[in-house]
């Protein structure tokens, strides 16, 4: 609009921007301040949101009085404004007798003309006067005027959604790019909360909150780039491996509407866990135990990963050490999580025979994800010792030394010179129980005994099956009947129960042992009934102090169920192993 | 070295040699056994009471009660079932009587030494058979009229009849007694076991615990004579016996009795019987405990004692 148009409303404004021009040329000389309280950002779109913007100017003139308060919306922000840049006069008030006042106007984000403004920047200029050498001018204000709410143009992941914080050489700081085609989404609120998912509750739990990194805005391809930084800790700073998504969200400032957009990625810290798929017919196991004619060709292993697995390497060793050349698996692809193991004959890449010979050898395998992480750096790598046996055990030998039971359950005991191997019982010659030698080459079994005497025999058999030659037979008489079975010489071993068989129902049977000298040196209550009683002596005192060796008296005292006790005496003598 | 100063001496070595020098067991055999009737007559208080040669097997120190030589045997059987049997013979003799004053009851010499063997004998519980032989040997010292001192040392072995378990042992112990307040009053203390080792033939060694057997005796009027004895092991009283004579025909029949506490465990109370008969140079002595019920069984003694050579 230019001067002199006719246009009664810019009059007075063409004298107050000369009056703006001079006083912004000399500066202001007064204590008048204006100061102005507003909305940045609305929204005139109707939705009830922020629909038009509250200004609120207060103006003080100090010692003077204010002559006049003018608030006005620009296209520009220039100072003083330019007239053709006016859109609308909020306020133009003259205040003749006061020295502060406070003006509160509303714009509704329409020019003087009523009709409504594009979206867009736009500016607020305010300027007071008091007295006619005092004029104040409060820096231009940014409003803006914004009906459409934000909205997520792409998102992406650097490096990639899987996110491998820990590996070695990896990028420690996962970035989440996004974009929007609204203008002011920098001004926007931008968050993005990580869900953890719980596999064992099936749901995501929050665990990290990221914001907007402000150091960051990029202008590609017309829309603006922003993005978050997630370093992989949760809110107790530790880094766990699991599935994650992130719910990335923009809060308009200006009343609109929300946006959220939410995307999946994936914490790895986690090496492939190696398992055993099958050797020779046995899954998972660490020991195997082989016969050399039934050595299997071909060790299968699963390496499983929540990533594609990378690679699988075998090391071998023979003497001390690994051999130093690992072996990289043919077929060890992508996607590929079962690799075969070739054993016979032996790959040239490994020392030693060809052949595998009665001995120990073990095995180490290690995995690699696509994330790079190795098995051996951020798990536990899968060692195999592998037994070839093709050498019979030796004949196990009886410590059982009594021979005459009266009750049909008798523990037979014996030894191995080979440890860890199986023994099975024969009665004459029939299997008839297997039991397990201890590491210190003992075994003992509870055996149920037939009527008469039978030879009871025992055969080694060790992991591979390899069937020691028997042991010499041990006759056992069984001879059923009330009767008193105690060993005369007690050894300390396996199998020297004391058996009390009654001939009438018994309400208790007690042993006491006596020194010869007179002594009570230990009280037993024997355990059973009613007419069998059974009852081990640990050849210990009362006190638990073991007894010296050589002969004691021990008084056996049954108590019937009626009538009255019974005692009969024996000697026996503890002698010592 | 005056007499006192070996009687120090003497009592240090006893008291260094008496202290454990590691844990021990008790219990077992292999080892000299207790012989006299008199003396399970007595419940076992005949420590002091009963000074000659059957004292190798209790008090070794009571062994200068000897006048000249003397000779016994025995036999020990134990009643209730339990098939075992115990048999013994002793040789001592005692060296510079001292001619008794007024008021002493008991004759010492200067010096004495006896020998011993035992067999010991057992029918196990699976009916096979156990045996077992020791010899002792002791020497006593009674540097002053009031007191005595004397060690013992034994050797047993044997085992079972098969040959397979046979075991080795050697035993040292030592006793002291003294005339205390009054000529009719005596103390004594024995260390048993001071030194022990036992050990099957290519086995370990073993050792039993020492014990401590206190006692004291009066010499009471009317021909009455009475002993209190206590035995100590593992901070335990094993046994507490208390034992009395009447010498109620002077050189021909003496009866006795005795009442034993046993400690051990369930404590329970052994009386005991016994009576002595004087043919000149001969003593035949019987005795017997009643332990029976819960305990190991009664028990009886024979014995035979041929005095000689004396003044």
């Amino acid at each position: 609009m230019l001067p002199g148009d006719g246009d009664v409303a810019t009059a007075p404004i063409r004298t107050l921007c000369a009056l703006l021009a001079a006083a912004f040329l000399a500066g202001p000389a007064s204590a008048l301040e204006l100061r102005i309280d507003y909305e940045r950002a609305f929204s005139p779109n109707g939705d009830q949101s922020q629909d038009s913007c509250r200004i609120n100017v207060t103006a003080d003139g100090g010692e003077a009085e204010l002559d006049f308060v003018y608030v006005g919306i620009y296209s520009a922000a220039g100072i003083p404004p330019a007239p053709a840049d006016l859109l609308i006069d909020l306020v133009s008030t003259s205040v003749a007798t006061a020295t502060d006042t406070l003006v509160t106007s509303t714009w509704d984000g329409r020019d003087q003309y009523g009709a409504p403004l594009a979206d867009g920047f736009y500016y607020l200029h305010a300027f007071a006067r008091a007295g006619a050498d005092t004029l104040w001018h409060h820096p231009a204000i940014q409003l803006e005027i914004n009906t459409a709410g934000p909205t997520f143009h792409s998102v992406s992941m650097e490096p990639t959604p899987w996110f491998t914080p820990t590996a070695e050489a990896a990028d420690t700081v996962l970035q989440l790019f996004f974009t929007s085609a609204d203008f002011d989404t920098l001004t926007d609120t931008a968050t993005a909360r990580l869900d953890r998912f719980d596999p064992e509750a099936a749901a995501w739990n929050e665990v990290a909150l990221v914001e907007r990194d402000a150091s960051y805005y990029q202008f590609t391809g017309g829309v603006p780039r922003m993005r978050l930084l997630w370093d992989g800790r949760d809110a107790e700073g530790a880094i766990v491996d699991g599935a994650y998504r992130a719910r990335l969200r923009l809060e308009d400032d200006a009343g609109n509407p929300d946006d959220e957009t939410l995307v999946g990625l994936d914490l790895d810290t986690a090496a492939p866990a190696l398992s055993v798929l099958d050797f020779g017919g046995e899954a998972g196991g660490a020991t195997f135990w082989f016969h050399p004619d039934s050595l299997p060709d071909t060790l299968f292993v699963r390496a499983a990963d929540r990533q594609a697995v990378d690679s699988c390497r075998v090391a071998w060793k023979t003497g001390g050490d690994f051999d130093s050349l690992a072996l990289r698996l043919p077929g060890a692809v992508p996607d590929s999580t079962d690799f075969a193991v070739p054993l016979l004959p032996r790959p040239a890449a490994w020392v030693g025979d060809s052949t595998l010979v009665d001995g120990t050898y073990r095995i180490r395998l290690d995995a690699r994800d696509e994330a790079g992480l190795w098995t051996q750096d951020h798990g536990t790598v899968l060692s195999l010792t592998i037994h070839v046996d093709g050498e019979a055990p030796p004949a196990p030998a009886w410590t059982t030394t009594t021979t005459t039971y009266i009750q049909q359950v008798a523990q037979l005991a014996g030894t191995c010179a080979e440890a860890g191997i199986d023994v099975r019982l024969y009665e004459d010659g029939d299997e008839r129980q297997t039991v397990a030698v201890n590491a210190s080459g003992a075994f003992s079994a509870y055996v149920t005994l037939s009527a008469g005497v039978h030879d009871w025999t025992a055969r080694g058999v060790d992991e591979t099956g390899n069937l020691s030659p028997p042991s010499a037979a041990l006759s056992i008489a069984y001879r059923p009947g009330p009767a008193l079975a105690i060993p005369g010489r007690l050894r300390g071993r396996p199998g020297e129960t004391i058996q009390i068989n009654t001939a009438e129902d018994a309400a208790s049977v007690t042993l006491r042992f006596y020194a010869l000298t007179g002594g009570l040196v230990r009280v037993i209550e024997a355990s059973g009934g009613p007419r069998e009683f059974a009852a081990d002596w640990d050849l210990r005192d009362d006190a638990g102090r073991d007894l010296l060796d050589g002969l004691y008296v021990v008084n056996v005292r049954v108590d019937p169920v009626q009538g009255d006790a019974r005692y009969e005496r024996k000697v026996v003598a503890i002698v010592r192993d | 070295m005056s007499a006192t100063r070996r009687i120090l001496a003497a009592a240090c070595l006893l008291a260094f040699l008496a202290a454990p020098a590691a844990a021990g067991s008790m219990g077992g055999s292999f080892r000299l056994w207790e012989h006299g009737a008199r003396d399970l007559a007595l419940g076992g208080a005949g420590t002091l009471l009963a000074p000659g040669a059957e004292s190798l097997f209790t008090q070794p120190a009571s062994l200068v009660g000897m006048d000249g030589w003397e000779a016994g045997a025995s036999l020990r059987r134990l009643g209730g079932g339990a098939d075992l049997y115990l048999s013994s013979a002793v040789l001592g003799w005692g060296s510079g009587h001292r001619a008794p004053l007024a008021s002493e009851r008991t004759p010492t010499s200067l010096g004495a030494a006896a020998g011993a063997f035992q067999y010991l004998g057992a029918t196990l519980a699976d009916d096979t058979t156990w045996g077992e032989w020791t010899l002792a040997g002791a020497l006593a010292w009674s540097p002053l009229r009031w007191l005595s001192v004397g060690a013992r040392g034994s050797l047993a072995g044997g085992g079972h009849d098969d040959g397979e378990d046979v075991g080795r042992a050697v035993s040292l112990s030592a006793g002291v007694r003294a005339v205390v307040l009054h000529p009719a009053l005596e103390v004594g203390y024995v260390a048993e076991d001071i030194h022990h080792r036992f050990r099957w033939e290519d086995g370990e060694d073993r050792r039993r615990e020492p014990a401590h057997v206190f006692a004291a005796a009066a010499r009471l009027p009317w021909r009455v004579a009475a002993e209190c004895l206590g035995r100590r092991r593992f901070a335990t009283w094993e046994r507490i016996a208390l034992g009395a004579e009447w010498d109620a025909w002077p050189g021909r029949l003496v009866l006795r009795g005795g009442l034993t506490r046993h400690g051990l465990g369930e404590a329970r109370w052994t009386p005991s019987l016994g009576f002595g008969l004087g043919l000149g140079d001969f003593r035949l002595d019987y005795g017997a405990a009643f332990d029976g019920g819960d305990g190991p069984g009664s028990e009886h003694r024979l014995a035979l004692l041929w005095r000689g050579g004396g003044p």
